[in-house]
């Protein structure tokens, strides 16, 4: 069992007054002995599959460009096509 | 309550009004159970039957007369209700002296319901106040003793207040552990437990395995529990304190004094955690921003075995002090 599995529910503190984890926050810093009661209790949950380390900042380019201009405006509602068919689709466009 | 204690040992703060300064004579709360006469024709004894209703009063008797800031007359003569719809106040007191670790009492929906002043002839005046309690009476530990902070935040994690070794934990005598999966604990006397406690078995001898130790227990009878251990050969002996508890509780904070030196307000939590090592909050009072003030927080679940208190003041400033006291009654 590892730290890197669990979100903190509630602020989570070493003896020292340290803070190891607000709230949303992974446990990696808190003591593995803890992370059992701290389940039972249910003041940490186990993370979702693909909720790894949150990435802080804005995303740049991947071939060293210049930044990405973040993306503002919503994507264009994705078009229904009851028939499943995207070649009849096509033909109607 | 372990132990006999004097009058230099009590303290008594109401509403974040301390009430040891006003130089009160005694002070006391009574706890009865209400009944009814139900003597009918043909009995040849006094009958009462319970109606299942309790009913608490607190007294403070004797304090002197004093109309300074934060004293007795303040504190009482303008909290007795004039309208039905008024909140009760919040009370804490303890008869031991008021250390980290030893009994308190905590009530809230507390009622001034008569305050009096008495001149005489020859002697100072004194004032005399009653309240009843509509709502909580509990009893807890102190977890931070009444006195000042001037740090920025700070807490007392260091010198936590760990259940099995408050003043008045119970030891309750263990009769045998039985040859069973889970085994079987019996007591020599009630046990007082709910299923989802932990115990802390100590002196416990002659089982295989060795159960000394700390164990969550489930309550099988009002003298036995059992405890996940498979035990071939039973023991005897020993004692069980209660470590954690699983049924909730309450935080109490009495501010008696706020200087916030530019800081917008002073947030205070208390804290649990079953290792003593790691920390997690428990009950967070909202943010104070003046005193005399007083909160009480509940919670429910499990309360771990190690309990401890917090400070932080929030924004910016300097000169700051808070006076307070923290404790927490376990349900």
């Amino acid at each position: 069992m590892s730290g890197h599995d669990f979100e903190a529910l509630v602020r989570l503190t070493a003896k020292d007054g340290s803070v190891l984890a607000l709230p949303g926050d992974s446990c990696e810093k808190v003591p593995e002995v803890s992370l059992g009661w701290l389940a039972a209790k249910g003041s940490i949950k186990k993370r979702g599959p693909g909720s790894g380390p949150k990435k802080k900042g804005r995303l740049t380019s991947m071939f060293g460009g210049a930044p990405d201009t973040p993306l503002t405006t919503p994507l264009p509602p994705a078009v229904r096509d009851d028939t499943g068919d995207p070649k009849r689709r096509s033909e109607e466009e | 309550m372990a132990g006999k204690y004097g009058s230099p040992d009590g303290w008594f703060l109401v509403d974040g009004y301390n009430l040891v300064s006003t130089k009160m004579q005694s002070f006391r709360f009574k706890i009865e159970a209400l009944s009814e006469a139900t003597t009918g024709v043909g009995d040849t004894w006094d009958e009462h039957t319970l109606t299942g209703l309790r009913r608490a009063e607190i007294e403070q008797g004797g304090a002197f007369f004093d109309t300074s800031a934060n004293n007795s007359h303040d504190a009482f003569s303008a909290a007795v209700p004039a309208t039905a719809t008024v909140a009760g106040r919040i009370a804490c007191l303890g008869f031991a002296a008021m250390t980290s670790g030893r009994p308190m009492t905590g009530v809230q929906g507390e009622f001034t319901t008569s305050y009096e002043v008495l001149g005489q002839q020859g002697g100072l005046t004194r004032a005399n106040a009653t309240d009843l309690v509509t709502g909580i009476l509990q009893d807890g530990v102190v977890l931070h003793t009444h006195g000042a902070e001037t740090g920025t935040t700070g807490n007392t994690e260091a010198t936590s207040v760990d259940h099995t070794t408050e003043d008045a934990i119970r030891a309750i005598p263990i009769t045998s552990s039985s040859v069973a999966n889970p085994t079987v604990i019996t007591t020599t006397v009630p046990h007082g437990l709910t299923t989802g406690d932990s115990v802390l078995i100590a002196g416990h001898s002659g089982s295989t395995p060795d159960i000394n130790g700390e164990e969550d227990v489930t309550v099988t009878s009002t003298t036995t529990f059992t405890v996940v251990q498979n035990v071939t050969v039973g023991g005897t002996g020993g004692t069980i304190v209660e470590a954690k508890t699983a049924s909730g509780g309450s935080g109490y904070v009495q501010v008696t004094a706020l200087a916030l030196g530019g800081y917008t307000s002073v947030t205070l939590v208390i804290r649990d955690s079953a290792d003593d090592i790691t920390f997690g909050d428990l009950v967070t009072f909202t943010a104070t921003t003046t005193a005399p003030s007083a909160q009480r927080g509940a919670v429910a679940g499990t309360v771990e075995r190690y309990l401890a208190s917090e400070y932080t003041f929030n924004g910016a400033g300097s000169s700051q002090s808070v006076t307070f006291l923290a404790g927490f009654c376990r349900d």
